[in-house]
């Protein structure tokens, strides 16, 4: 009898492959046998990455490998328990103050991931009630996390705060509300305008959640992010240019303790090892001090834009993260099988990432390439897309 | 205030458009411009206002293409197992739809009148 039913999931688990595969969604990335620096190694082929977040090149350094070889030595390898089990170790409390103090927030609590970070304060701290206000390409897991609060929803345009203040304008006087956006997007590259939200904020009364994942390390003073003078909580990643995993939430006053409390994706999970969050404040100095790479990543980031646009490609992006526009998804698709078996990697994001119909080559620049990568992508993304076309 | 110009006003606001652009023939995603996540909310904002519950795939269409395969897959009328699926919309209009896929999402705003008279008259 459960064959019967084993084969029911598996006629319908094949027909949504198949259709996926059909529309050109499926995702069915390359194995990787190694990475080295900016490279990945596939198929005994070596492949510059234009797909890693990993912007200061931390992920991949020797002195961050060797704090992190030592931590582990010393910690061990698990926390073995949930932060409010047996898992509250000082050395954790000791990062989180630390991170606190340095972007400029009163409190902060680590993650096991960026997803369970964003879904766990979000659907924590809005309720009902509530009414929350969210740029339209915000991340999936902040999505999830506002699904999962149950509050109102108001969405507006991307990047567009002047939709924002007309949604806010007519929603008219609201008990709590908030608005949620990033500071530097993920898909599309570009910046929020952190002093016109302040100003909405001063004029309308709202909390600000910013997530400033891709921006942390990178941008503004010493790697702080942009949205410092606005955003009321901010939540940032590990795993991009810190080079290490997980997740961390910056907060106010007393909210630390109330997500202790209620947010269930931090709750009952395993917290992450001591080793990790004594890596976590070896790889803050790290970054803080990266100003020379963060000056070369940027000269990369205007070599690459200013390049793809004479050669006449559709580019938005402002800082790191640069989209190519290509539109259909299967050509986007074959454009990076393509260009990975010349010897480039580079993400096809497609629906549901992104909108359908605007799929996109999302190039992710780091400290680690040079005027020669942009030289090698520039050449072979011409090549592709003259083919494909 | 009839159910098309309180539709209308919801995608206005939402989609921060001029009212006269949104007729009841419009694509909502190929000439609107929406895009999934506004699906989220125009779905609680519709349950909130015409106080029914919404299914989002039905009222969407969401699974019309996976259909549309599965139909040609199986060797059946696309139009039929289509019209199976989505029994809120009238037949001319399936048949419509089967047409169009090709040209992309096929959503009208029309399609989601379709949904809110049926449910409105079946509470």
């Amino acid at each position: 009898m459960s064959g019967v039913f084993l084969s029911m999931f598996a006629e319908r688990i094949k027909n949504r492959l198949t259709y996926q595969r059909k529309a050109g969604l499926l995702r069915n990335p390359a194995p990787v046998t190694r990475r080295e620096g900016k490279y990945i190694f596939s198929g005994g082929r070596r492949i510059v990455n234009f797909a890693s977040n990993d912007y200061l090149g931390l992920g991949c350094c020797a002195e961050l490998g060797r704090c992190a070889a030592r931590n582990f030595r010393r910690y061990g390898t698990s926390s073995s328990s949930s932060r409010l089990a047996g898992g509250n170790y000082s050395v954790i409390s000791r990062a989180e103050k630390e991170y606190a103090a340095f972007f400029g927030y009163s409190d902060a609590l680590f993650f096991p991931s960026g997803y369970q970070a964003n879904m766990g304060l979000i659907s924590t701290l809005l309720e009902r009630d509530d009414r929350v206000y969210f740029d339209k390409h915000i991340h999936a897991s902040s999505v999830k996390g506002m699904i999962m609060s149950g509050s109102g929803l108001s969405g507006y345009n991307h990047n567009n705060l002047s939709h924002l203040e007309r949604r806010l304008r007519s929603a008219g006087q609201h008990g709590r509300s908030a608005v949620l956006t990033e500071s530097l997007f993920s898909m599309d590259g570009d910046i929020l305008d952190a002093a016109e939200l302040k100003r909405l904020k001063d004029l309308y009364g709202f909390l600000a959640i910013v997530d400033e994942a891709h921006a942390f390390g990178v941008l503004g003073e010493g790697g702080r992010g942009i949205a410092g003078g606005v955003a009321d909580i901010a939540v940032g990643t590990f795993g991009k240019a810190f080079g290490l995993f997980g997740a961390f939430v910056l907060l106010p006053e007393g909210f630390k303790d109330f997500l202790f409390n209620f947010s269930s994706p931090l709750i009952y999970t395993t917290t992450l090892p001591e080793a990790h969050a004594a890596t976590a404040v070896d790889a803050l100095a790290i970054a803080e001090r990266s100003d020379g790479k963060r000056r070369h990543l940027r000269a990369a980031c205007l070599l690459m834009k200013d390049r793809l646009l004479r050669e006449g490609f559709r580019i938005s992006g402002d800082a790191h993260i640069l989209a190519l526009e290509i539109g259909d998804e299967n050509k986007a698709a074959e454009m990076s099988r393509r260009l990975f078996e010349r010897g480039v990697f580079v993400l096809a994001a497609r629906y549901p990432t992104v909108a359908l119909n605007r799929a996109i080559l999302r190039i992710g620049i780091t400290a680690l390439h040079e005027e020669e990568d942009i030289d090698l992508f520039v050449k072979v993304v011409k090549e592709v897309h003259g083919e494909v076309e | 205030m009839d159910l098309f110009e309180e539709v209308r006003g919801i995608l206005a606001d939402l989609l921060d458009l001029d009212e006269k652009r949104i007729t009841a023939e419009s694509y909502l995603v190929r000439e609107l411009g929406a895009e999934s996540i506004d699906f989220i909310e125009l779905a609680a904002t519709m349950s909130r206002r015409f106080k029914i519950e919404i299914r989002k795939d039905e009222i969407f269409l969401k699974r019309l293409r996976f259909y549309a395969m599965e139909a040609g897959l199986n060797g059946w009328d696309t139009v039929s197992f289509i019209r199976d699926k989505y029994p809120h919309l009238p037949g001319p209009r399936v048949a419509e739809i089967v047409r169009d896929l090709e040209d992309g999402p096929a959503l009208k705003v029309k399609d989601l009148l379709f949904y809110l008279e049926s449910r409105v008259a079946g509470k």
